[in-house]
């Protein structure tokens, strides 16, 4: 059996009284792709930012790599690459200078960042300031700030929003190849079924803070051939729970 | 620590903050000569002798200056502080594995050097120029000695750490609501008390010393507030 990177025990979070994570678990093997699903609100973006010490849990614990995501968070953060919400970066700059700047905040200096950019498919932006780039482009810049450091761990929230089919499918290609030639681990929340399906090796799915269903994608295809997707936006709106 | 900020530096734009430098400067140069010609410009005016002083002068140079300073180090904080850490620009602050504490210090360091530099600097330059003038071409009756020299420097060095208190304070105040305009209030209001206070007491020289005493209090506290909340802050 593979080492569990990523993990949560019994993890709650609560706002104002109100819990948008109840007891969630969920565990992700090393040098796997994790889909987590749910629909708006089920508590996906929440789970990240626990894991990535954005939050802190109201109960329970989140481990990353072996380390307490609140004890530990630089640690966990050094490395960890990470996609949550809507990107930000430095408008002014251009994305070969919001990555070296990326690079030095991470204690990384001198490192290559052209290669990274090529391999999001966004060579040749020289010294255009991001502020005038489309959506597309500031997701791939995204993502290449997620990867640039080189990390073991992943945690990407709807890391193909605002992606053009051909900018998928690319994404598709490279979290494949970080996966299986890197070794790293990635865990994605993503509404295009379709894509989960193709990329990911587990799938887990919250529905109303609850983790009710976790399992292979392989096992869900080939119990739900032909209406996978069906049988997961089911399992998202009638929040099984899971056995 | 220095490598924070110069990294500080490189993401944020400090062009607009140098050409305000320029303006504020420029404008307080004018602001000195005209308030020294007043008398020549109106030789009726009833406060003339006050007027021809050396030290009033520079006192009210001074303070002019630590409120246009304190304001612009404000500003300045809005850019640094309150927008790094609101809304999603926050993520990316918390997402780089350094201390909450020393990334916040770096920038409340900046925002607290940038106005005290610049108001030395534009200070000196204003005094320096002036004394070169009233030496030629004298406009005040007053005679220029090595004291007046001295108290125009330490004042101008009191009023600059003034400067930067009056930034630090206002950005603590709209830390908590995390908001621009309530820390462009606040750096007004806290400049306007502080104006007040030590123009009635112009002649009073320790007032001065005791109100830095005052605010490098306020300032303590306020950075020790803002580290805890930054320490305890979820995105």
């Amino acid at each position: 059996m593979k080492e569990i990177v990523i993990s949560t025990d019994r993890i709650t979070k609560s706002f104002s009284g109100k819990e948008v994570l109840k007891d969630c678990w969920i565990s992700v093997e090393q040098g796997t792709v994790y889909g987590l699903l749910g629909k708006n609100g089920a508590g996906k973006t929440t789970m990240f930012k626990l894991l990535l010490g954005f939050l802190k849990p109201t109960a329970g614990t989140a481990t990353v790599l072996g380390m307490d995501s609140i004890k530990e968070n630089a640690k966990i953060l050094k490395h960890t690459g990470n996609l949550i919400e809507t990107p930000v970066f430095y408008e002014h700059l251009s994305a070969t200078d919001n990555l070296l700047l990326h690079l030095a905040y991470m204690g990384l200096e001198n490192m290559e960042v052209e290669p990274v950019l090529e391999r999001v498919g966004l060579p040749d932006t020289g010294t255009q300031p991001v502020r005038e780039f489309s959506l597309g482009m500031r997701q791939r810049l995204a993502i290449a700030r997620a990867i640039v450091h080189n990390p073991e761990v992943l945690i990407l929230d709807e890391p193909v929003n605002g992606l053009d089919p051909v900018g998928i499918k690319q994404m598709r290609v490279l979290f494949r190849h970080l996966v299986d030639q890197d070794g790293i681990t990635i865990l994605l929340s993503s509404h295009l079924l379709s894509e989960v399906q193709q990329v990911t090796d587990r799938i887990g799915v919250i529905a109303d803070g609850r983790l009710v269903l976790e399992e292979d994608t392989e096992e869900i295809r080939r119990n739900h051939p032909g209406d996978m997707e069906d049988y997961l936006i089911g399992v998202m709106e009638r929040g099984q729970l899971h056995e | 620590m220095n490598k924070l900020i110069s990294l500080e530096v490189k993401r944020n734009r400090l062009r607009p903050y140098y050409i305000a430098v320029l303006i504020g400067g420029f404008t307080l140069l004018a602001f000195h000569y005209f308030m020294a010609a007043i008398p020549l410009i109106d030789p009726t005016e009833a406060d003339i002798a006050m007027f021809s002083s050396y030290d009033f002068l520079f006192n009210l140079n001074h303070l002019v200056s630590m409120a246009i300073f304190g304001i612009l180090g404000a500003v300045m904080g809005t850019r640094f502080v309150i927008e790094e850490y609101s809304g999603a620009k926050a993520i990316l602050s918390f997402s780089y594995p350094i201390s909450r504490k020393k990334m916040m210090g770096a920038k409340l360091w900046l925002v607290f050097c940038y106005p005290v530099a610049a108001m030395l600097l534009c200070g000196l330059v204003i005094g320096s120029v002036f004394f070169v003038t009233e030496s030629l071409f004298p406009l005040c009756v007053d005679h220029l000695t090595r004291e007046t020299i001295g108290w125009a420097f330490l004042s101008l060095l009191c009023h600059s750490l003034l400067a930067g208190a009056v930034a630090l304070l206002a950005i603590w105040i709209g830390f908590l609501k995390k908001s621009i305009p309530v820390t462009i209030v606040a750096a007004v209001i806290t400049a306007t008390i502080l104006c007040q206070v030590l123009s009635s007491a112009f002649s009073f020289r320790p007032v001065l010393f005791i109100l830095l005493g005052v605010a490098a209090i306020l300032t303590m506290v306020a950075v020790r507030s803002m580290f805890y909340q930054v320490e305890s802050m979820e995105v």
